[in-house]
């Protein structure tokens, strides 16, 4: 019984995935996803990259990406080292596609980016 | 439940990390100050070490680059092809600090917007000028540029590829000079840009033409495969825009119709879409092995799901976002031809291949007279096939593939197929009129990487 649960649950929410993408995730964590609306990068360029390139995602709660000046989200993904960071981002991880969406950005631009998010400073 | 999750995520992260590694470990090896990074495409089936990565801030900037550089340049909207059209050791070319609205016509509803900018941001800004796009492809990630280069197209039997929206558009060619173009003027160069694979210059604006914006009602219903064969031609021709998917293994699928509405916004409940993606594939790894197990319980299952019905402002009701990637194939074929063909892929798909879970999709497109659409003077049936980005998809597509062929169709520019330029000039009835123009525009080949010099070269024929 539990087995066929686990399977007919598997069939219906797979099968939405093409309709659905990512659009309705888990509840939002609102106050974060208001929070991260309100924040710019001080530097004018590394400001436009993000907000052409990082804010789509980053400040969408239902997106799954980790979002902007959200510390706790962020504190064991800086754990890991910049260096692994700006490979994940070089590689792709999960949702997000390679590069993100900054195909000319290069490795000090990315630490940046990273920087800013993971401490909405 | 949630063992399972983290279970599975953590599989997913092992499998990323595995993939990655060779590439990660030779940028690591290269050092932080100058460490030239790879390029890959959304799905990561494509990749290259380009020598430069560059977005130019302004026409002038990008006529200058292209005036005095040397080497290959290859365009970069998103990265959404499957198909190895941007790879090049030379230099990448992003436009997407060229982005947004130009100016736009309140008396003709056309828009002049800038090639770089993404789709999903246009239906803002045009719906603030009284304008709305009249189709949009289920992702809506994509550059404009990168759209039209590769005849993207939404669904609706009425209803063309995006290039057919083109009124006009401004070029930059391989020795950094503009072109202008329209139904008017440079009508030859007009009828092979709309739809050119960035081969003939870097495209910098297109005026697009337009509607009124409108608010469609998206409905999405369960049913059984065969019902949606009988259905399919009527309710493609019944509906504005009309898709269905098949779901494989299943014996169910469902259709999906948006139709212009005056109804307040609304929306049913949805369910969270990339947790099933990966709930899906756990099912196909426990069933497998036993296939008529497999369609009984999905199939089963399926037939107690809800309708579901999407009521937006049409820009908000066309893409979804698509957090789980994979690798796609899909051929245009002569609308005739699609349903025998599907029920062929569903054949061969059951017999052949149960490691596949991802839907098959079917689209609606019409007929255009672009010389390089695949709806080039036929109304089409579209229909796509999808593996899971971290598994194998060649050996599916192998399979699929001679179908599609066999059906007459032309593949999508940005999805995976093993055409030859020999092929494509027999599909193609204005081939070596493009590639003509090509020949002109471009004599010395700069923006022909290995994959496009294989099509175009005068080596592997006319072109």
């Amino acid at each position: 019984m539990r087995f066929s649960r686990l399977l007919i649950f598997a069939a219906s929410s797979a099968v939405l995935v093409l309709l659905h993408g990512c659009g309705e995730g888990p509840a939002a964590p609102a106050a974060a996803q208001a929070h991260s609306r309100t924040l710019q990068p001080q530097d004018k360029a590394i400001a436009a990259i993000y907000q052409r390139s990082c804010a789509s995602c980053h400040t969408v709660a239902a997106t799954g990406a980790p979002l902007t000046g959200d510390l706790p989200t962020w504190a064991p993904r800086m754990g890991k080292g910049m260096n692994t960071l700006v490979d994940n981002v070089v590689n792709g991880f999960g949702g997000m596609p390679p590069f993100g969406l900054c195909m000319d950005c290069d490795v000090a631009q990315f630490e940046a980016l990273i920087n800013f998010m993971a401490t909405g400073e | 439940m949630l063992n399972r999750r983290g279970l599975l995520q953590a599989l997913v992260l092992a499998a990323v990390s595995s993939n990655t590694g060779r590439l990660m470990a030779e940028t690591a090896a290269s050092g932080k100050p100058h460490r030239r990074l790879p390029w890959r495409n959304w799905s990561g089936s494509q990749q290259c070490l380009p020598a430069a990565r560059l977005a130019p801030a302004s026409v002038e900037e990008l006529q200058e680059l292209l005036s005095t550089g040397t080497g290959v340049v290859r365009p970069v909207g998103a990265g959404h092809s499957f198909t190895p059209l941007v790879p090049t050791d030379g230099t990448i070319v992003s436009l997407s600090r060229l982005s947004g609205l130009v100016d736009h016509d309140p008396k003709t509803l056309q828009a002049k917007l800038w090639a770089g900018s993404r789709l999903g941001d246009l239906g803002q800004p045009l719906e603030e000028v009284g304008q709305a796009l009249v189709n949009m492809p289920d992702i809506d990630e994509q550059a404009l540029a990168g759209c039209l280069a590769t005849a993207t197209h939404g669904t609706g039997a009425g209803i063309g590829c995006m290039s057919t929206f083109i009124e006009g558009l401004q070029l930059i060619d391989a020795r950094g000079q503009l072109h202008d173009c329209d139904r008017q003027q440079n009508t030859e160069l007009f009828e092979a840009a709309r739809v050119s694979l960035g081969v003939l210059g870097i495209i910098t604006q297109v005026r697009l033409q337009n509607v009124a914006p409108y608010r469609l009602r998206r409905e999405t219903v369960w049913r059984e495969f065969d019902e949606i064969l009988a259905i399919a031609d009527s309710e493609a021709d019944k509906h504005r825009n009309f898709e269905f998917y098949y779901v494989p293994f299943s014996g169910m699928g469902f259709t999906d119709a948006h139709d212009i509405s005056d109804e307040p916004i609304s929306s049913t409940e949805k369910i969270d879409g990339n947790e099933g993606a990966r709930d899906l594939q756990l099912a196909r790894d426990m069933l497998s092995w036993f296939p008529r197990l497999r369609e009984l319980v999905l199939g089963s299952y399926m037939k107690t799901l809800s309708d579901e019905v999407t009521v937006e402002n049409s820009w908000k009701n066309y893409a979804s976002e698509r957090n789980v990637r994979f690798n796609e194939m899909e051929y245009h074929l002569p609308r005739e031809n699609g349903l025998p063909a599907l029920r062929e892929i569903r054949r061969e798909l059951e017999t052949r291949h149960p490691e596949v879970f991802f839907p098959i999709e079917v689209r609606y497109v019409q007929a255009d007279d672009i010389w390089l659409s695949p709806f080039y003077q036929r109304d089409c049936c579209s229909i796509a096939v999808h593996r899971f980005f971290e598994e194998d998809y060649k050996p599916y597509f192998r399979a699929i593939e001679p179908i599609f062929r066999k059906y007459g169709g032309r593949p999508h520019w940005g999805k995976l197929n093993t055409l030859q330029q020999s092929d494509f000039r027999k599909l193609y009835p204005r081939w070596d009129d493009f590639a003509a123009v090509r020949r002109e525009l471009d004599p010395q080949g700069r923006f022909l990487n290995p994959y496009l010099a294989g099509l175009f070269s005068a080596t592997a024929g006319q072109s």
